[in-house]
């Protein structure tokens, strides 16, 4: 094991109570970061959420979406060999009812209205941290949220503004 | 579009996120310096970035400060088998995010800003360019230093962002 002079958590890092799942989900992660899939993996697990598996690019992501059945993917959107708005668009024509939510940099804006289009239920910004996953997780299964796109960066910097597709 | 403004951008949200998201100061000990080469460490990460910016950026670490954000990012103990992984991973992600971060505001309305997925070098290396605007800033952290570039691809007619887009 590495052991570098670090003494806090993942916890104490975000300095938040993990939030737990009214109802646990089987998710699929899909990040060509292994560091960032290990991070959100970390958080689903202390929320109550299944881990279903891990794909490191759009290809992958397709082929474990259909192996797998999740009831929720994680989808990176920067990715070599498939990006994921590629993956959104072959994942929800398999599937219609797939449950995609978009992780994304800042300043990708533009390539999240292009996955929201294809189908994606909603995104969350980097860097991750387990308040924002909730409330992303939630608003993805929650039908009754105001539909919004976001049109300008300040709308994008806001999580309440999480994006429910109404195509 | 002028380097100073974008590189000026990148340094702010580098400074942010290592205080926000790694919790560990930083301080610009060098800003805005014209060089002529690169010396790139092992896990220097590049990204292309496209638009009218149409730049290269690198960020090179310090080993020590980039096994301590590894750590950090990780959040966990790492096994050693992964460990090199790890860091790759760290270091292509905290490029990522910076970079994602610091092109935002940069961006005309409407624009969509490119960016490619951060490529990590394996070997120590250099770039020379005699004839290409470089500009360097030095970030100091009490866990080591790292340097932030931009190349001016415009004036590389061999290297340009838009190549890896």
């Amino acid at each position: 094991m590495i052991h570098i002079n670090i003494t806090r958590t993942q916890d104490d890092h975000q300095n938040i109570a993990v939030p737990k799942a009214a109802k646990p989900l089987k998710i699929l992660i899909v990040d060509d970061s292994l560091i960032l899939r290990r991070n959100m993996a970390g958080m689903l697990l202390s929320m109550g959420h299944t881990v279903a598996g891990e794909a490191k690019n759009g290809n992958e992501a397709i082929l474990q979406y259909m192996q797998l059945k999740p009831d929720l993917v994680t989808m990176d959107i920067t990715m070599p060999d498939m990006d994921g708005i590629a993956a959104v668009k072959e994942i929800r024509a398999k599937d219609p009812k797939a449950n995609i939510i978009m992780v994304t940099s800042h300043g990708q804006e533009e390539m999240v209205i292009s996955a929201i289009k294809a189908g994606a239920k909603g995104y969350l910004l980097k860097p991750l941290d387990a308040q924002k996953l909730s409330i992303s997780i939630a608003k993805a299964f929650n039908d009754d949220v105001k539909k919004i796109v976001p049109s300008s960066i300040s709308h994008f910097d806001d999580i309440d503004d999480i994006v429910i597709p109404e195509f | 579009m002028r380097l100073e403004p974008i590189l000026k951008s990148m340094t702010d949200n580098s400074i942010a996120f290592l205080q926000e998201s790694m919790e560990i100061t930083s301080e610009v000990d060098a800003e805005n310096l014209v060089v002529q080469q690169i010396t790139l460490n092992r896990h220097t990460a590049m990204i292309g970035i496209g638009g009218h910016l149409n730049v290269l950026f690198y960020i090179v670490y310090e080993e020590p400060l980039l096994d301590y954000l590894t750590q950090v990012f990780a959040g966990e103990e790492i096994p050693s088998e992964e460990y090199e992984e790890f860091k790759i991973s760290a270091a292509g992600e905290i490029a990522n995010i910076i970079v994602g971060h610091a092109i935002a505001p940069l961006a005309k309305q409407g624009e969509t800003i490119n960016i490619t997925p951060p490529a990590i070098t394996e070997q120590a290396q250099s770039i020379i360019r005699s004839k290409c605007h470089i500009l360097k800033t030095k970030l100091v952290t009490s866990q080591g230093a790292m340097c932030l570039y931009l190349i001016g691809s415009d004036t590389c007619s061999d290297l340009s962002a838009r190549d890896y887009l």
